[in-house]
């Protein structure tokens, strides 16, 4: 049974197993299952779901770079948007998804997430994307003691969010090349990827748009 | 820096910029509508919900390149020094994200302005708490656009800020929850207290 994210266009409460509700308002998304979005499509409750993506995503200079296990190179056929493997962090389109196969990814996500770093014609548009691992875990909470040794000398605290690199995008420009150099540099010689990763951001500032964890992306099946 | 307009609100920065003292010495500085003891004091208008038209003027206001703010209503526990080093690395704005996030965010606005924020903004934005912010100079075109973006419901000020930011990214360095939640280790957030 395939499972949708659907955006609310009036208030809806919906009920689960327990007999607890939840009030959405226009303007929420949430994920429903077939039925449950055929009644919601009937009393005008929610707005269409994918079209809206594919008709305002250009996939120009746009594509994935799959890090680890191979994956079919079409799964974003839908969007078409290149797809091809690699073994390092780079940056082979104007915009990049490094996804580390196997973190949780789908062409929904890597889609929305490049429509967040697009630039057009603004300069001032977020360079890079990428979603916090939970909003509690700390970078005190994660990693070998040394690599928390090492965060704390460069950065000062450990009580800073960590994000999931996972699954990242990507927009070439002058400071994320350096960004992705630094942190691949640190990856290679062995460090923690996350605790990289922040080692990296806190000392370059990039516009970063940082995404709630567990981003809607993750959850959007067909 | 602070906001108070009216009583409750003075006797809780009182008390905030008295917990701040037991660890830093930095100058500090209320804006409202009088005077609290131990601070310098600048007297603005008040338009809209209470001190939220000072609280997107704060790059206005501040006499500092690098400022801190914080809602009247926290307690200072810790070193709160980590913002402005990451200001002095070049961040613009240095936050804490709000610890409710996607469908349980924003519903303190109204349902008309959340209604059209979360149509405006990206499919689910990560909200931020406007209670602790650390800004530096960088940050002036974004508020600016906070401004702009408050003055359409004059109301709350978060709904205002994804908006903004929305429409001018500037880099923003998050900080973890310790600094700025109702349990924070370092800064804790008495939501409401002023109300």
């Amino acid at each position: 049974m395939g499972r949708f994210w659907v955006k609310a266009i009036k208030p809806i409460i919906r009920h689960d197993l327990t007999g607890a509700y939840m009030r959405y308002m226009p303007g929420d998304w949430f994920e429903c299952r077939n039925q449950e979005r055929a009644e919601l499509r009937r009393g005008k409750f929610i707005a269409n779901d994918y079209a809206g993506i594919e008709a305002s995503f250009h996939g120009l200079d746009a594509g994935v770079l799959v890090l680890g296990a191979p994956v079919p190179l079409d799964l974003c056929r839908r969007y078409n948007l290149e797809m091809q493997h690699g073994d390092d962090f780079e940056l082979p389109w104007e915009r990049t998804v490094l996804w580390r196969s196997g973190s949780p990814f789908t062409p929904e996500a890597a889609v929305l997430g490049l429509m967040r770093i697009d630039a057009g014609n603004d300069e001032s548009a977020w360079e890079m994307a990428a979603m916090l691992r939970s909003e509690t875990k700390l970078a005190r909470d994660i990693g070998s003691e040394e690599e928390r040794e090492r965060t704390l000398e460069a950065l000062g605290d450990l009580r800073l969010p960590v994000y999931d690199t996972g699954v990242l995008w990507v927009r070439r420009t002058e400071t994320t090349e350096e960004v992705i150099n630094l942190w691949r540099d640190e990856v290679d010689a062995g460090a923690d990827e996350r605790h990289a990763f922040l080692r990296t951001i806190y000392t370059n500032p990039v516009l970063l748009c940082t995404l709630p964890a567990d981003w809607v992306g993750q959850w959007m099946r067909g | 820096m602070y906001v108070a307009y009216g009583h409750k609100a003075h006797a809780e920065a009182a008390k905030s910029i008295a917990s701040l003292r037991k660890h830093h010495d930095w100058p500090v500085l209320v804006v409202g509508d009088k005077p609290v003891a131990g601070a310098e004091y600048l007297d603005f208008e008040n338009r809209g919900a209470p001190g939220r038209w000072a609280k997107v003027n704060l790059d206005k206001l501040s006499p500092w390149d690098l400022t801190l703010f914080l809602d009247a209503d926290t307690r200072i526990h810790g070193d709160l020094s980590i913002g402005f080093r990451l200001l002095a690395a070049g961040y613009d704005l240095v936050m804490v994200p709000s610890r409710s996030q996607r469908n349980k965010g924003l519903r303190h606005l109204t349902v008309e302005e959340r209604r059209v924020t979360l149509n405006e903004l990206p499919i689910d934005p990560l909200q931020l708490n406007t209670g602790v912010m650390w800004f530096g100079p960088g940050a002036a075109p974004l508020f600016a656009l906070w401004r702009e973006e408050w003055e359409r419901w004059q109301d709350k000020d978060q709904g205002a800020l994804l908006r903004a930011l929305n429409r001018h990214p500037v880099t923003v360095a998050l900080l973890g929850l310790p600094y700025n939640d109702r349990r924070g280790e370092i800064v804790e957030h008495r939501f409401g207290a002023c109300a």
